[in-house]
């Protein structure tokens, strides 16, 4: 069986509070089950890998097919739980190798 | 390389916000950005985006009455901003606007009941070929909008895309932010032009060559230099 292709992104969460890695967890998974169904969601099957709740800063994986679809997700939360928050998308990349390379040769 | 240029945030009330969204677009990867148009601000803004270092782009955005209302604004602004948008309120106002040459950019109401009687139809865009007038999408309408909302606002779009495509005319996307939890980032902006059927390729132009054209015939229109199209003086 050939191997599933993934990309990996490094997100930011922008909000005036802190989220816990399950609000944020959550969050992705009910914007990506309201815009796309529960059929998009399988097919992207988001996964956030990790979630740093000191930097608000993490590493969410998605099929590679459905990059797009996933960035769309993600830029159409404006809340999480009660409060206002917005999700960028800082890089992307093949392997989680490569992305937590780049993030350690920014200054 | 893609210079990505915002070209629509709506001015905040407060200065600090607007500070806070030149930064945000500084750090997500915009050039320039367009401010519309408010009773203040402004002056303080396009001194902290020269230490933010962005472009930025003077807008205004009317939102007229009646045809006539329409051309009496037109040429009390036209001279003054680098980019004139018109809100179309009304079928009057989007045809009146859809003809004149000095309107850039038209623009539709994100209310459905608005949208159900003045919207981007076949007429308009053919009137709009003929002045050059691109079409907006702002995509901030989407965000802040109820499922039902969306889903209509939506298919409308879609059909707005369609008659824009027909006829040659081109289309902007922009935020439409009024906060910087609003704004998003180059690829995040055209990657919710997805629920529109428009491709990444087409979608990035939509935020960097389309918004860049106007911008730069404008800023030639504008300099001292600019006699008539085609004509400048060069000594």
């Amino acid at each position: 069986m050939r191997q599933v292709r993934r990309r990996y992104m490094r997100l930011r969460v922008t909000s005036e509070r802190g989220y816990t890695t399950e609000e944020v967890a959550e969050a992705v998974q009910k914007v990506t089950r309201h815009l796309y169904g529960v059929h998009g969601l399988s097919n992207m099957s988001p996964l956030l890998i990790e979630f740093d709740e000191e930097k608000q800063a993490g590493i969410l994986r998605c099929s590679h097919t459905h990059l797009r679809q996933m960035r769309a997700s993600l830029a159409y939360i404006t809340s999480i739980g009660e409060s206002a928050a917005a999700i960028t998308v800082e890089r992307v990349s093949g392997t989680i190798r490569s992305l937590r390379a780049l993030e350690k040769a920014e200054p | 390389m893609r210079r990505f240029i915002d070209l629509h945030l709506r001015q905040p009330n407060r200065a600090e916000e607007l500070e806070l969204m030149l930064r945000t677009a500084a750090d997500t990867g915009y050039g320039a950005v367009a401010v519309a148009e408010g009773q203040a601000n402004l002056s303080r803004a396009s001194k902290s985006s020269g230490e933010i270092g962005i472009d930025l782009i003077s807008r205004v955005d009317l939102r007229p009455h009646s045809d006539r209302d329409l051309s009496a604004l037109l040429s009390r602004v036209r001279r003054r901003f680098e980019v004139v948008a018109v809100e179309c309120g009304s079928k009057a106002v989007a045809r009146q606007a859809a003809k004149d040459h000095r309107v850039d950019i038209l623009v539709f109401s994100a209310s459905l009941s608005t949208r159900a009687k003045t919207w981007f139809d076949d007429h308009e865009a053919v009137l709009a070929a003929e002045s050059n007038c691109a079409y907006e999408i702002n995509v901030g309408d989407l965000l802040l909008q109820g499922p039902v909302t969306v889903a209509k606002l939506l298919s409308t779009i879609r059909l707005e895309i369609e008659n824009a495509r027909k006829h040659g005319i081109p289309i902007v996307a922009s935020s439409g932010a009024d906060s910087h939890m609003l704004m998003r980032e180059p690829r995040g902006l055209t990657a919710l032009l997805d629920l529109v059927g428009v491709d990444e390729e087409v979608g990035l132009d939509m935020i960097s060559r389309t918004p860049q054209r106007i911008v730069e015939v404008n800023r030639a229109k504008l300099s001292p230099s600019f006699i008539a199209p085609g004509v400048r003086r060069v000594g």
